[in-house]
């Protein structure tokens, strides 16, 4: 029979690591493509993966089962995910194109009608690029409140006990990514 | 005021998270309004947009190969020295670099300051792992491997560059290959083999490595390996390395955690040779009148409905018929 959440928390806690594996095993591959629509590339997925789980691994002793063990682990992720983007921001400078001016539009426009042109990519990969593109505009609580409402499927209720914040905050950022990336869309995808 | 309202009402609907009474009071509403009807049509059209563009999910390779590298770093965190001899540690490579500091004043200011931070370290300590930061100093023979090159160095971290007292002080990693023969019993040989079932990069290696593990089943069941096996079957990237330590794995007495990596192997393994391989094992327990846990019979369920082979989705129906006339 296999061990429930918390039986395997418990067993973790006392340094058992197959333990803690099997409980990490149960969420990994969401949190990776949590990531992976977050950062948008696999190398930052990756790390982003790597942090989460040693974070999970040094917090979980101080886990004290207030809350549903996948709340509190989803917090970390998002967390993980935000201070990701800020520090990687503070190391890296910006590209000139990731600024968020209107500008941007007119460039996009003109990267989506030569695609359209060429006609290389099949049109799902193209719009996904786009996307992708339009996303970098976005803050990260935007960024990530759009990543798991659109591509993980998470209520706005399940997030905002995420992201530790109220159900209409998460409202407005799901609502301002998604009018501005269909803001940007909307040039060539009328 | 009333058309913010919709609009967000709109959008909540494309979400699907309005309540029954709130959709139809928005259908109502759409009925009756242009405008509005009209927004949800765009709006639709962009959710369309968006669901079709969602990113590729992540691949089972990549998630191998991330479940490998975390299980390596976990096992550093695991040994690495407790934040007293990080501490220590740090004090040094301080005292290095500002030991001109010689006045008065500013030296009362870091007495001070260093008992305040004792204080807060001695609270943090209690709950510190007990792991001792041994540094080998370098002993004339050490000294004499180093000249003829024997050792590979890496990792130096300078304690004291100033030369003005003549001398500088660094630590550094010295690896030397060391020879080793001994029992399968030997508590050394089996953490050395565990080592190298996952920490390879060699899958040659960790393939030599599983065999010998694998040997040593026979004799008495050691959970140290175990858990290497256990580890490799369910993270190695190689499938060839996993299926392996899967055979070696096997010959141990079932347990819990054996499965526990019969369940990974069924649910999360591409390589449907491992899946058969894994299907086998517990048509053999079934055979042998040997129960299997609600896990294991669930995910035969699960594989005998869905899995994308036909081979094992009609093995695993056979299983489950074995069990049934348990």
């Amino acid at each position: 029979m296999a061990l429930d959440d918390h039986e395997l928390i418990l067993e973790a806690c006392k340094g058992n690591m197959q333990a803690f594996e099997d409980l990490i095993f149960r969420y990994d591959e969401q949190v990776l493509s949590m990531a992976m629509s977050f950062a948008g590339n696999v190398d930052d997925s990756k790390d982003i993966y790597q942090e989460v789980f040693i974070r999970v691994y040094k917090s979980l002793p101080k886990f004290q089962f207030k809350s549903q063990f996948s709340t509190w682990f989803y917090r970390i992720v998002t967390n993980v995910c935000l201070t990701y983007h800020a520090r990687k921001k503070g190391k890296s400078f910006i590209p000139i194109d990731d600024e968020k001016t209107d500008e941007n539009e007119d460039e996009m426009s003109a990267i989506l009608i030569s695609d359209l042109e060429t006609d290389h990519l099949p049109i799902n990969n193209e719009i996904m690029a786009q996307i992708q593109l339009a996303m970098k505009s976005l803050s990260p609580q935007q960024k990530i409140v759009f990543s798991l409402r659109h591509y993980e499927g998470f209520k706005l209720r399940e997030i905002a006990q995420m992201m530790a914040c109220a159900e209409g905050t998460v409202k407005k950022y799901l609502f301002s990514a998604t009018e501005r990336i269909r803001g940007q869309l909307s040039t060539v995808y009328p | 005021m009333a058309h913010e309202k919709w609009k967000e009402w709109l959008q909540l609907s494309v979400y699907g998270e309005l309540s029954e009474s709130q959709q139809i009071e928005l259908d109502d509403h759409i009925g009756n309004c242009k405008t509005c009807y009209d927004h949800l049509e765009q709006l639709k059209r962009f959710h369309h947009l968006f669901s079709i563009s969602a990113p590729p999910r992540t691949d089972q390779s990549t998630l191998r190969e991330v479940r490998h590298n975390l299980h390596t770093v976990l096992q550093y965190e695991m040994t690495r020295p407790g934040l007293r001899e990080r501490i220590g540690e740090w004090s040094e490579v301080f005292k290095g670099k500002f030991a001109f500091i010689g006045i008065p004043t500013f030296r009362s200011a870091m007495t001070g300051f260093s008992f305040a931070c004792i204080g807060i370290f001695i609270g943090l300590s209690y709950n510190e792992p007990k792991n001792n930061l041994i540094l080998p100093s370098l002993s004339a023979e050490n000294i004499d491997i180093l000249s003829r090159g024997e050792v590979d160095i890496s990792n130096v971290r300078f304690l004291d560059l100033d030369p003005a007292d003549g001398s500088i002080e660094f630590v550094f990693e010295a690896i030397r290959p060391i020879q080793m023969k001994g029992s399968l019993e030997d508590p050394l040989v089996q953490r050395v083999l565990s080592f190298a079932v996952v920490n390879e990069p060699n899958p040659g290696v960790r393939l030599k490595a599983i065999n010998a593990a694998g040997s040593f089943s026979q004799t008495s069941p050691d959970s140290e390996i175990k858990n290497a096996l256990i580890t490799a079957v369910k993270t190695d990237p190689n499938p060839g390395v996993r299926k392996e330590a899967f055979y070696a794995l096997i010959n141990y007495p079932y347990d819990q955690s054996i499965g526990g990596a019969m369940v990974h192997v069924l649910t999360n393994d591409d390589n449907a040779a491992l899946r058969i391989e894994a299907i086998n094992m517990l048509q053999a327990r079934a055979k042998g009148n040997i129960p299997l846990a609600n896990d294991i019979v669930e995910v035969l369920k699960t594989r005998m409905q869905s899995d994308s082979n036909n081979y094992i989705r009609t093995r695993a129906r056979t299983v489950l018929e074995d069990i049934e006339n348990l």
